[in-house]
């Protein structure tokens, strides 16, 4: 994965009010800008500008694109690692949803834009667990409504990792690594899912 | 007889749809349907067209107008309700074509009830290819005209209700392998049991309406049930099954899958409408032969009969083209 494919995929999808929306989200806030304005950056500029950045992120960690795509795809399967009910006989349906997630993540050459169905299916499985992080679930809701954005990123602030769970599990202080850079792609992401998505009449 | 007296724009539009078309059925002096005109009182185009609608105005005030039924029927979500000669003959074409295609899967899918009557013991004997034959031969005799009696269209909205009831509880039970073809049927019935139940709730509305005391329903006491239906049809629990068929049967991106399954979603939502919109009409109308009239009548012969009136109150040519463009909008 190129990142000017991925930055390009992700804005051209997107309307005017949805771009502006991204924008904001990630801007200063994640993006860090140093003598400009947000208000400043048309789709063009921001193109070169989180370019610029994802570019900043490899060499501080001296990881290509690919690999940092890699950690986001990485990092979101194992949100909801354990939290999954399994049953041999009678698989449960989070269970078929998730064996489909790890399928398509690991024949990725099979489908272009596999990333896109892999993380629809991971988004839906991780807000079901968030709030009943003790259980297994045995169900989720699949609809793109159920993902609220600044819901997702709140409950990811929140996720804990280590023997006794005391350490965050995305450690997002430092904008250049890798961390902060899994948050910049998971919100390209999100923004990408809302921008295709399918409106009923009801 | 009650009138209303329009002095301008603004007094009409109480009486739009959320179109914001206001609808209009005029009866001539013997109460029969004369004309039906559709207006736009669209407020982007008001400043253009202000004088036609006083023109409109004017000859509206010289008809007389059921304030009731004029009331009632701008109430109504869907305006193509109203043109139903033309939505009875785009069903039997639809339904021509569904016909066919049925009438091929219908013998696996009573294979299917067969297998599930013996494996959990239901005594049924309704077959999907029974409700199929009985709803043609009912399209049929609507065509001819001939009768097809109040009875006997409640058997077969019972028939359809049975077999639709059958049919939602194997597709949510994943206990079939031909799950999409039990879909196609599932939504196929869905739309003959609303054609059906539309073309039942008249026959009984008018045939009993009189008979029926003040204060009960003047519905058939099932009617709830039959239109329940509809609504499990897109319950959670059903809609989550159509989104595991797209993904996991049919192999659908999650994209093609959403288009899939609220496009279904949408579908069968239409059609309870179009159930209760008919409703609505029917108590709205309150009168058969204007019902009839207008549910009879194509856009064609609505246009002529405009025609027709316009000649008689004098309005000129000019003017009735202006009315029309508007009318079509």
């Amino acid at each position: 994965m190129k990142r000017l494919d991925f930055v390009e995929t992700v804005n051209d999808s997107l309307s005017e009010e949805l771009f502006v929306e991204m924008k904001d989200a990630l801007l200063e806030k994640y993006v860090p800008l140093y003598a400009t304005s947000k208000d400043i950056y048309n789709r063009f500029f921001f193109t070169e500008k989180i370019c610029d950045y994802f570019k900043k992120v490899e060499i501080n960690t001296g990881k290509s694109f690919n690999k940092l795509f890699e950690q986001y795809v990485t990092d979101m399967f194992s949100l909801v690692d354990n939290r999954i009910k399994y049953q041999k006989n009678n698989p449960t349906r989070a269970q078929k949803y998730h064996e489909k997630a790890a399928s398509l993540k690991k024949n990725r050459q099979e489908q272009e834009k596999w990333w896109v169905d892999f993380s629809r299916i991971i988004l839906c499985l991780y807000v079901a667990t968030v709030g009943r992080e003790d259980e297994k679930i045995d169900d989720f809701e699949f609809s793109l409504d159920t993902i609220n954005v600044d819901d997702v990123l709140q409950a990811l602030q929140k996720e804990k990792e280590g023997p006794l769970l005391k350490w965050a599990k995305f450690d997002t202080k430092k904008p250049y690594e890798s961390d902060r850079c899994t948050f910049v792609i998971l919100i390209m992401v999100l923004y990408y899912l809302k921008g295709n998505s399918v409106e009923g009449e009801f | 007889m009650e009138y209303i007296i329009v002095n301008s724009i603004d007094q009409l539009r109480k009486y739009t749809n959320d179109k914001n078309l206001l609808e209009i059925v005029i009866r001539d002096g013997k109460k029969r349907y004369k004309t039906f005109i559709n207006v736009t009182l669209d407020k982007l185009r008001e400043a253009e067209e202000t004088e036609k609608l006083k023109e409109m105005c004017e000859y509206l005030n010289n008809t007389e107008i059921t304030k009731n039924a004029l009331y009632n029927i701008a109430k109504l979500e869907k305006f193509n309700i109203l043109l139903g000669g033309a939505d009875f003959v785009v069903s039997t074409v639809g339904f021509a074509i569904m016909y066919k295609k049925l009438n091929v899967i219908s013998a696996r899918i009573d294979e299917v009830f067969h297998n599930v009557r013996e494996g959990e013991s239901i005594r049924s004997t309704y077959e999907f290819k029974k409700v199929l034959s009985e709803y043609k031969n009912m399209l049929d005799c609507r065509k001819k005209q001939k009768k097809y009696s109040e009875d006997k269209m409640r058997e077969l909205v019972d028939m359809e209700y049975n077999v639709l009831n059958l049919l939602k509880d194997i597709f949510i039970s994943h206990i079939t392998n031909d799950a999409d073809d039990v879909l196609a049927c599932v939504v196929a019935l869905a739309e003959m049991l609303s054609v059906s139940l539309r073309y039942f709730d008249e026959e009984y509305y008018f045939r009993n309406k009189d008979s029926i005391k003040d204060g009960h329903s003047r519905w058939h006491e099932s009617h709830d049930d039959w239109i329940g239906i509809i609504d499990e049809l897109v319950s959670d629990r059903f809609v989550k099954a159509v989104q595991d068929l797209g993904i996991f049967e049919l192999g659908l991106t999650t994209r093609e899958n959403d288009i899939f399954y609220i496009g279904y979603i949408d579908k069968i939502k239409t059609l309870k409408q179009s159930v209760e919109d008919n409703q609505a009409l029917i108590e709205g109308v309150d009168d058969e032969e204007l019902f009839l009239n207008i549910m009879n009548e194509g856009i064609e012969i609505v246009k002529q009969s405009i025609e027709e009136d316009i000649k008689v109150i004098g309005l000129s040519s000019e003017m009735y083209k202006d009315a029309m463009a508007i009318a079509v909008a």
